[in-house]
């Protein structure tokens, strides 16, 4: 307490935080309940694993994608596990994305799609001093794909509709630790459990005399992500972070079912493999002025090309900066907004018929509401940005992406 | 403290009833009608599985399936049926009466009653000559008449018929359209001396050993206008007291049957009759080509009928299912689907009930015992269908390479 006085007093002053959350988590539960959309993400996800998804929290979305070594109590995002070390009191967080994407391809056709998404959920605990559990279910990748296209020549052509769903999802364990007043360190086991991604493929055919067929795939995942960081604050402007994820296999159990599956009358088709999580590489950097500024700039690097013949290595190059509005001194009515904005550009693994990687680019702003007079938030980001290249992957895929996400202590 | 509470509490009431609005905004935002996307083959990058045909998956084995005899009256049909084919003989038995009154021959003026000549005519309804078409005549040994069905119940098989040649018959097909039965006069002379006023004759007519070819013959119940004028009709020339005269009468009661002949049908050849039923079994093997995983689309049966050696107008018979019981060893056979059959053979898709079947055959499931086609019976003639060529056609997908 004596350490942190300032941290005391927000625990002082935040009498109605929790209530705040419940009513929130109330809204967002509602908000799930009666959503029925389907998950939300690019056309390009169809291969491997799917899309992975980027283990960064709202603000962080909100400044590019940057932020890994922002450890102020309040970073959510899980790519560093050394950032729980820095939390103090019991918090909460989850978040819901929605997407417009705009398709275009090479010969000229364009195509919008919106879809709805629900992001992780993330509970950080902290047990005693210096040392803080975190535990979350939280998506590692998604797939969502879905294809109309007339397939063969004469009396056994036939429209090919291919649907593709869901995703690797993983329980997530953390433990941050706070070696020293410099020094935060943290570990993180994403147990691969949970999660399938569906695919069904079916054949109707233009002879009404040919009876359809419908093939399911299903593919469940079990394994073990783990991943080690560190971060170092030489003082109170500067910190570095870096982290490290093993190369990993993940044990992958596929079943083909055919349409006469389900009437009892073929078998299901089991087969298992090993599919390889890359050995990735990130570091990152903040600079900030003390509260009213921040600057954040992060990299990271993926060795997808080792883990399948035709996958590409991966670089994440993510800036961005945070302003916040109001007075620093708690004890003070202010209205505290913090407004972020920042640039990625990412390279994708996946497969390709060309073999040419697909690239993204995009930008983001955002802006934090404080609920209450504690830590808890609401924030609310939009990304915009674009994938491929018509030219050099025979699609272009436009995006706006926005991000609602409630976080705070839990009482 | 208190309005400083109130303050605070209204402005959280404002922030929270934005927030909700901004997220009933994106829900409704969100939640508008997905389309599928109809770019990204590409991006596939894996083989959906393709769609083949095959045209022909022929018969590894069928055979015929004698199931019994139906005991049929056949008598109060309108045809007779005359000839062997297919392993099977027909027979016809027909008596006729004459009436001396009508002939105007008084029974002590009988020795001087001189028969010119004496003939059966039948009209032909339809005919299949393919070889040899000698036919005998004889006098039947055995008490029948219309509703006798020539099947001894107890045993399940033909009653055997006995006869005596009648010497100096003669019967001559005339063209395609009638059949002329010339009969000895010593034939009747001695019927009508020994007999009483109204002799009743009787003839059997049955096809040489050696023949084959079929008679349909206009029996004396034939009921359309047309025919009627063709039923069987005996023609008796015959002089008396110097004068020529003519008498004719018509069949007074027929009948007909059939039996298997040295056994029945050859069991290389597919057939299916009635009256003496005859299913056939057929046996497809699937080629060990077709992909486990794969999907049967389309199954059609396509049997050729033989018409050279088929009689039917439109053949009704049911395919069935054979399984077999693992335990006991018993078949059964369970009905798919019911059909009729066409001249000049025919194409059954059988997608919607045999699909799943040939499914079971193909993820073995289920054991590939065959099918049977089973004639459904008529009481009123006798049909058959000599069938050739009998095969599956198929379409199956492969499965998406996974």
């Amino acid at each position: 307490m004596k350490r942190f006085p300032f941290l005391a007093r927000q625990r002082q002053i935040a009498m109605y935080g929790s209530r705040q959350l419940g009513c929130i988590v109330s809204v967002l539960i509602l908000i799930v309940f009666f959503s029925n959309c389907t998950e939300a993400q690019t056309v390009f996800s169809f291969n491997g694993v799917g899309a992975v998804i980027q283990r960064f929290d709202a603000r962080s979305r909100g400044m590019g994608g940057s932020g890994r070594a922002l450890v102020d109590g309040e970073n959510f995002s899980s790519a560093n596990p050394a950032l729980l070390a820095a939390f103090l009191r019991a918090s909460l967080n989850s978040f819901y994305s929605v997407q417009l994407r705009s398709l275009n391809d090479a010969k000229k056709n364009h195509y919008n799609f919106t879809d709805g998404d629900i992001g992780a959920f993330q509970l950080v605990l902290p047990i005693r001093r210096g040392t803080v559990l975190g535990i979350g279910l939280e998506p590692v990748s998604i797939l969502n794909f879905e294809l109309v296209d007339m397939v063969g020549t004469g009396t056994l052509q036939h429209e090919l509709t291919v649907e593709g769903s869901g995703g690797i999802q993983a329980l997530s364990l953390g433990i941050g630790y706070r070696a020293s007043r410099k020094v935060y360190l943290g570990a993180r086991l994403d147990l691969i459990a949970f999660g399938t991604i569906n695919e069904t493929w079916t054949k109707i055919y233009n002879d009404p005399s040919i009876l359809f067929s419908q093939d399911l795939i299903l593919r469940s995942h079990r394994g073990i992500l783990p991943t080690l960081g560190v971060i170092y604050t030489p003082n109170r402007s500067w910190s570095v972070g870096f982290d490290i994820q093993a190369g990993q296999k993940v044990r992958q159990t596929r079943k083909l079912r055919n349409l006469f599956h389900g009437l009892g009358i073929d078998n299901e088709i089991k087969s298992e493999s090993n599919v390889r999580f890359p050995f990735k590489l990130g570091s990152g950097m903040v600079y900030t002025t003390g509260y009213r500024w921040l600057v954040a700039l992060d990299a990271e690097r993926a060795f997808w090309a080792q883990t399948e013949k035709g996958r590409h290595d991966t670089i994440n190059l993510s800036g961005g900066l945070l302003y916040r509005t109001g007075n620093q001194d708690l004890l003070v009515e202010s209205k505290r907004i913090e407004l972020m904005a920042g640039i990625h550009y990412r390279s994708l693994y996946f497969q390709t018929v060309s073999g040419l990687q697909i690239s993204e680019i995009g930008g983001s702003l955002g802006l934090a509401v404080p609920l209450g007079r504690g830590s808890s938030k609401f924030r609310y980001v939009v990304e915009l940005g674009k994938r491929g290249d018509v030219i050099r992957s025979g699609i272009s895929e436009g995006f706006i992406l926005q991000t609602l996400s409630f976080s705070g202590w839990v009482r | 403290m208190k309005s400083k509470k109130n303050l605070y509490l209204k402005d959280w009431m404002r922030r929270l009833v934005n927030i909700v609005i901004l997220l009933v905004f994106t829900l409704f935002w969100a939640c508008e009608k997905v389309t599928k996307n109809p770019i990204g083959s590409d991006f596939i990058g894996r083989n959906s599985g393709s769609a083949f045909e095959l045209p022909r998956v022929p018969l590894s084995k069928g055979n015929p399936r004698f199931e019994g005899i139906i005991p049929q009256s056949l008598g109060e049909g309108e045809e007779l049926l005359l000839g062997r084919m297919n392993g099977f003989v027909y027979r016809s038995l027909l008596r006729f009466e004459v009436d001396l009154d009508s002939m105007g021959i008084e029974e002590n003026s009988i020795d001087e009653l001189k028969i010119e000549s004496l003939s059966l005519s039948l009209s032909v309804r339809s005919s299949q000559n393919k070889g040899k078409n000698d036919i005998s005549i004889g006098k039947p040994g055995i008490p029948w008449d219309e509703l006798s069905t020539f099947v001894d119940t107890l045993s399940g098989i033909e009653t055997e018929v006995h006869f005596v040649p009648i010497q100096g018959a003669l019967a001559v097909l005339k063209g395609d359209s009638v059949l002329m039965v010339d009969l000895p006069e010593s034939f009747i002379k001695s019927a009508l001396v020994s007999g009483p006023s109204n002799v009743e004759i009787e003839l059997i007519l049955l096809p040489d050993e050696s023949s084959d070819f079929i008679l349909e013959l206009i029996s004396g119940d034939a009921l359309d206008l047309l025919e009627s004028e063709n039923r069987p009709k005996v023609e008796i020339h015959y002089s008396m007291e110097g004068k020529e005269l003519r008498y004719v009468t018509e069949i007074k009661e027929d009948t007909y049957w059939g039996e298997r002949f040295r056994g029945g049908p050859n069991l290389d050849q597919l057939f299916l009759s009635t009256g003496i039923v005859y299913s056939s079994i057929l046996h497809f093997k699937l080629p060990n080509s077709i992909p486990i995983g794969s999907t049967i689309n389309s199954v059609k049966l396509e049997l050729d009928v033989n018409d050279e050696y088929s009689f039917f107008d439109v053949f009704s018979f049911r395919i069935d299912q054979i399984t077999i019981d693992p335990l006991t060893g018993d078949s059964t056979f369970v009905v798919i689907e019911n059909r009729q059959l066409k001249q000049g053979g025919s194409n059954f898709d059988l997608s919607l009930s045999f699909r799943p079947i040939v499914q079971n055959w193909l993820s073995k499931r289920y054991s590939n015992h065959g099918l049977v086609l089973r004639p459904v019976q008529t009481y009123s003639k006798m049909e058959w269908v000599a069938l050739r060529n009998a095969n599956l056609r198929l379409i199956y997908s492969t499965p998406p390479n996974f």
